[in-house]
């Protein structure tokens, strides 16, 4: 008997360990971070009621030590099966060999029909998959404020009248203010590495103008005692909760929060126009799924099979519902509007967004925080635009190979 | 419980990847390798043949990691394994140059209890680290208590903080007392007060500290202070007895560490004055008595060493009736002054203490500098006496009696 019960017990296969990374964020960002383990969570444990024998481990790496501490444990052999992160991450991954292309093959993706599939793409593999989309949004509290700013002078006009306005200091979250100056798309690509017409890193003398007055309208725009720059969008949501500010430019993930606070008299809707009308292009984030260099056969198979189903309809649809603030990349979910007027203005929003990929935006998620330092001397009058627009130039020049940086 | 199960199962996971297992591999192998050496030399502890041994290990290493790389294969366990015999080869250099200008017992002492097991420990926390991230296992809920969850890291600070305080704590503070003694002239008993007492302080703010990281909050601790005002009713009042009178005494002075008492009719040197109890050092037999606080605190101690170091010694002697006992004593006291080790003031004094019944009783009495050299003196000054009285054919008399039979009368 004890013969038998070994025989069979040798005969079980060993479980598959997989081992899951996920970075959601800058380091101030707690409401994504929580947010996304939550349903990473709940995915993992569907994924492993289906899948009897594979055991998935999450594990959450603040975004700012991600690279030293795979490159470390990779070091080792043990580095991760799956990771989850923002474009500029993953794309420092790929590069450092951290991550490897995806092996699924288009029979396998193309019934997912993934948006901003093809900025991942090199050759014939992609190097990530999008895994969820989180657009910006304005979310303000309906007792103070009637109907939202329809244009960014309206915004100006309410604070003017005493509504307390919040914007963040953070570069890529307050960019949307520059579209209707001209100047975002510029700025964008001298952050990705484009170079003037003079063959040097640097705006055409139009683009400079146009960021010029973006600049001098922040600077302006400080002036107005009720409209305050907070560091980060975590303290904007936190002042909107307190009742200390009245709208406030957001991401999605925060609405579940708010929602929370403020009931009822929380209301979103899409970012302010520009003043010619044309929707504000904020930016959203992308979640990506990369896969790692370390895992065996067997763990890459794993690993490709979950990403499959969180890429699927349903998980897609699931990820949608459970939390509000994800939207699906699976183009196959249909988002429900007509119920759901906050999926309606993350709809809304995520139609004139951008999303970073590889071949663009990024920059402005990686050289971030730096501007962001930039932009703060600059509203707080410690620096003049023309001398920030100067040094946003060097630092852009500088991160491109062959620049100072390097 | 089955949080932490599954944890380690994923660590498996990692373990059973090839590259991993080829390292691991190298690294038994290596292992066994310098155990193979280690038996057949049996080196000792001062012997430098070790040191050697390991910096041999650390060139394989580096060699195999070189080779595994080669390819393009991970290494980096084989490397991080080099690096810490590197580390682990350099504090035992340390060991090794510290013997032979400090007290070997003590360098030993301080090896075994405390940098062994702290870089154990400290090596262990960096390999998990490396492999999955320390928050990762530390944030491992246990089990709940008072409304907090006891994790992994709580349990682990619970077993290994209280160690490390007691036994880390020793050397900073001896180096502070040193310096304090030197910047404000403390004598040496008061240093040792000091360094006691900014010892406690320390394992206090320690023990403070971790029980606020394991969450031990307001309501947890008002608990558990109430269950020990139950237990110092009955179980633990002698340890807390004891405590409260380990630092009285300290305040005290009277059982410093360094003092000489008399205890059960011996002289003892006070070694530690713990949390509970003192350790005696007695000469005659080499022994350490562990003696609880409150004995010192509840009984008359004899001490030597109150306000002088000096004891008063005897040595009794008889000789002759026939000699002039002036004579006697003179010399006598010319045998003491003669010691080095009797102390030339207070003189020493010979005395007529008896007239007995074979002899004329004499005692030489004289101050020695150190109490726990009494025996030894003593011994010094009675073989001197003998060969002084040779000298001057002075008898010492055997017991004697006459008898008288009856036919004489």
């Amino acid at each position: 008997m004890v013969a038998l019960a070994l025989a069979s017990a040798g005969c079980q296969r060993l479980p598959v360990n997989l081992q899951v990374s996920i970075s959601p964020g800058a380091g101030a960002d707690q409401l994504s971070r929580q947010s996304l383990n939550r349903l990473s969570s709940q995915m993992a444990r569907e994924f492993m009621q289906n899948n009897p024998g594979v055991n998935l481990h999450l594990r959450s790496i603040p975004e700012a030590q991600l690279l030293d501490i795979l490159s470390a444990r990779s070091s080792l052999g043990v580095g991760p099966d799956l990771m989850i992160t923002r474009a500029a991450p993953a794309q420092a991954l790929a590069q450092k060999g951290l991550s490897r292309p995806s092996e699924l093959t288009p029979a396998q993706l193309d019934p997912l029909a993934i948006k901003y599939l093809a900025g991942f793409r090199q050759g014939h593999r992609y190097l990530a998959l999008p895994f969820l989309v989180q657009p910006s949004l304005a979310c303000y509290d309906r007792r103070r404020i009637d109907a939202p700013p329809q244009r960014l002078g309206d915004l100006v006009r309410l604070a003017s009248e005493g509504k307390r306005i919040g914007l963040p200091l953070l570069f890529n979250e307050l960019l949307w203010t520059a579209t209707g100056f001209g100047a975002e798309d510029p700025l964008i690509r001298l952050l990705d590495g484009a170079r003037a017409s003079n063959g040097k890193p640097g705006l055409e003398p139009a683009d400079r103008k146009a960021a010029l007055a973006w600049l001098q309208w922040l600077y302006r725009a400080n002036v107005e005692p009720t409209l305050k720059f907070l560091d980060n969008g975590d303290q904007l949501v936190q002042a909107l909760e307190a009742g200390k500010l009245d709208w406030i430019s957001c991401n999605a993930t925060a609405i579940r929060r708010l929602r929370r606070d403020l009931g009822a008299n929380l209301a979103v809707s899409p970012l302010p126009r520009t003043k010619d009308g044309e929707p504000s292009r904020a930016f959203a984030r992308l979640l990506l799924i990369s896969f790692g260099r370390d895992s065996n056969p067997e763990e890459r198979r794993v690993a490709q099979k979950f990403a499959l189903f969180v890429l699927n309809d349903y998980s897609q649809n699931n990820l949608m519902e459970r939390a509000v603030g994800n939207m699906p990349v699976n183009q196959t979910v249909i988002v429900p509007v007509k119920n759901a007027p906050e999926l309606a203005a993350m709809e809304q929003s995520l139609a004139s967004s951008i999303v970073p990929d590889f071949r663009s935006g990024v920059g402005v998620t990686r050289l971030a925080q730096p501007i962001s330092q930039l932009l703060k001397q600059t509203i707080y009058g410690d620096l003049r635009p023309a001398e920030a627009l100067q040094q946003i130039e060097a630092l852009a020049g500088a991160s491109q190979p062959g620049g100072q940086g390097r | 419980m089955n949080e932490l199960l599954f944890l380690i199962g994923g660590w498996f996971g990692m373990v059973m990847r090839g590259a991993v297992l080829l390292q691991l591999a190298i690294l038994v192998a290596v292992f066994l390798l310098h155990q193979t050496w280690k038996r057949r030399r049996r080196p000792s502890l001062a012997s430098w043949q070790p040191l050697l041994a390991k910096l041999v290990a650390i060139g394989i290493l580096a060699l195999a990691a070189a080779l595994v790389a080669l390819p393009g294969m991970a290494a980096g366990l084989i490397v991080l394994a080099a690096q810490l015999l590197a580390v682990w080869t350099a504090l035992d250099a340390l060991r090794l140059i510290l013997r032979r200008f400090q007290n070997v017992d003590a360098v030993e002492s301080y090896w075994f209890r405390a940098v062994r097991p702290l870089f154990l420990a400290m090596a262990l926390l960096l390999c998990i680290d490396r492999l999955d991230g320390l928050q990762a296992i530390a944030d491992v809920r246990l089990i709940a208590m008072f409304g907090e969850h006891f994790t992994v890291g709580g349990a682990a600070l619970l077993v290994s903080l209280p160690y490390f305080l007691v036994v880390l704590s020793e050397l900073p503070v001896l180096l502070l007392g040193l310096l304090l003694q030197r910047l404000m002239g403390l004598s040496a008993g008061n240093r040792k007060v000091f360094e006691l007492i900014f010892r406690y302080l320390l394992i206090g703010v320690g023990v403070l500290w971790l029980a606020n990281q394991i969450g031990l909050n307001g309501t947890a601790i008002a608990a558990i202070a109430g269950g020990l005002s139950v237990g110092l009713g009955f179980g633990i009042k002698e340890v807390f007895s004891n405590f409260v009178s380990g630092l009285w005494l300290l305040f005290e002075g009277s059982v410093r560490p360094g003092e000489v008492l008399l205890f059960e009719g011996d002289p003892v040197e006070v070694r530690r004055l713990g949390l509970r109890a003192a350790t005696l050092w007695r000469d005659r037999d080499n022994v350490e008595l562990v003696v609880p606080n409150q004995t010192f605190f509840t009984a008359t101690t004899t001490t030597y060493t109150g306000t002088d170091r000096m004891r008063r010694s005897e040595v009794q002697v008889g000789a002759s009736y026939r000699h002039d006992p002036d004579q006697v004593i003179a010399l006598l006291e010319d045998v003491a002054r003669a010691n080095p080790r009797v102390l030339p003031q207070p003189a020493p004094k010979g005395l007529l203490i008896n007239y007995g019944d074979s002899s004329i009783d004499y005692a030489l009495r004289f101050w020695i500098a150190n109490p726990m050299e009494n025996g030894g003196i003593c011994s010094e000054v009675r073989r001197a006496i003998w060969h002084a009285f040779q000298a001057h054919e002075i008898e010492i008399p055997f017991p004697q009696r006459v008898l008288h039979t009856g036919t004489d009368a």
